[in-house]
């Protein structure tokens, strides 16, 4: 039997998703049973999520000078 | 701008014979992409231009290497990734001490059971500042672990694509994903608790 520790290292590393079906399932047993670990794997799987949200703010005018800069830069090796 | 067809090969034909042209409007379609993801991986703003400037060049020095059988977009990416492999291949093989580890090694007691069970953050992670808490929290990150975290969760890559493309084992692999997801939570929730 898995315990705590193990599970969040697992969870964090991404182990479990690598693993076989049967550590799988024994994660999944573990997670069902254990509401501290499924706290903790809820929250590393939203941080992922948000991750994917929260763009990068990039506005318009910074991404025009930077255009230019490079541009510049290009043309000045022929 | 936006009308611009990449993939029409009168266009492509263009580049691949150097058209210069024809590189603002493809400077521009693909630029900003190539610097979010830079700074997404931690490079400053100078270094992501520094990163896509290399981008292009080297593209430009040998256009006809361009087949057209993928997207330009995805071929300059993949140099891109090359670029930032390169750079950091090194790096993220030796594996330095980080201090999270005892971080996590402090919440379980030992028999392995939480003895600091995870503080309910999901408040922190729904709240419409936690982009603001993210990119600063972020920062808490060493380079190699924002760059195994990004092409994991941003750009979702599997395990064996990030391992070959860094040129690392999976179990360094796990090491840095295991940091940088602990910063990250760590992070978070200390922020709350400052709050209140
Ligand atoms: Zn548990």
């Amino acid at each position: 039997m898995l315990n705590c520790s193990q599970v969040a290292r697992s969870i964090a590393s991404d182990e479990y998703r690598t693993g076989g079906l049967l550590y799988r399932m024994s994660i999944r047993l573990h997670l069902a049973m254990c509401r501290q670990c499924s706290r903790y794997f809820r929250q590393i799987r939203a941080l992922g999520s948000v991750l994917r949200e929260v763009g990068d703010e990039f506005p318009i005018s910074q991404a025009l000078a930077a255009r230019d800069r490079l541009l510049a830069r290009l043309s000045r090796k022929p | 701008m936006g009308a611009t067809n990449f993939s029409n090969p009168d266009f492509l034909e263009r580049v691949k014979k150097g058209d210069r042209a024809a590189l603002p409007l493809l400077v521009e379609a693909v630029l900003p992409q190539l610097l979010r993801a830079g700074r997404g991986m931690g490079f400053s703003q100078e270094e992501s231009e520094d990163l896509a400037h290399s981008v292009f060049a080297a593209f430009l020095e040998k256009p006809e290497q361009f087949q057209g059988r993928s997207h330009i977009r995805t071929y300059l990416f993949g140099i891109f990734y090359n670029l930032v492999a390169e750079r950091y291949r090194e790096k993220s093989k030796a594996l330095e001490h980080d201090p999270i580890d005892e971080v996590m090694e402090s919440k379980f007691d030992a028999h392995g059971s939480w003895r600091q069970p995870p503080a309910d953050i999901e408040g922190q992670l729904h709240a419409k500042e936690i982009g603001q808490i993210i990119q600063e929290c972020l920062k808490g990150l060493s380079q190699p672990q924002r760059v195994a975290f990004y092409l994991r969760e941003h750009e979702e890559w599997e395990t064996p694509e990030i391992c070959k493309k860094l040129g690392i084992t999976v179990t360094n692999l796990g090491v840095l994903l295991f940091r940088a997801r602990n910063r990250l939570r760590e992070c978070v929730e200390k922020k709350g608790l400052k709050k209140g």
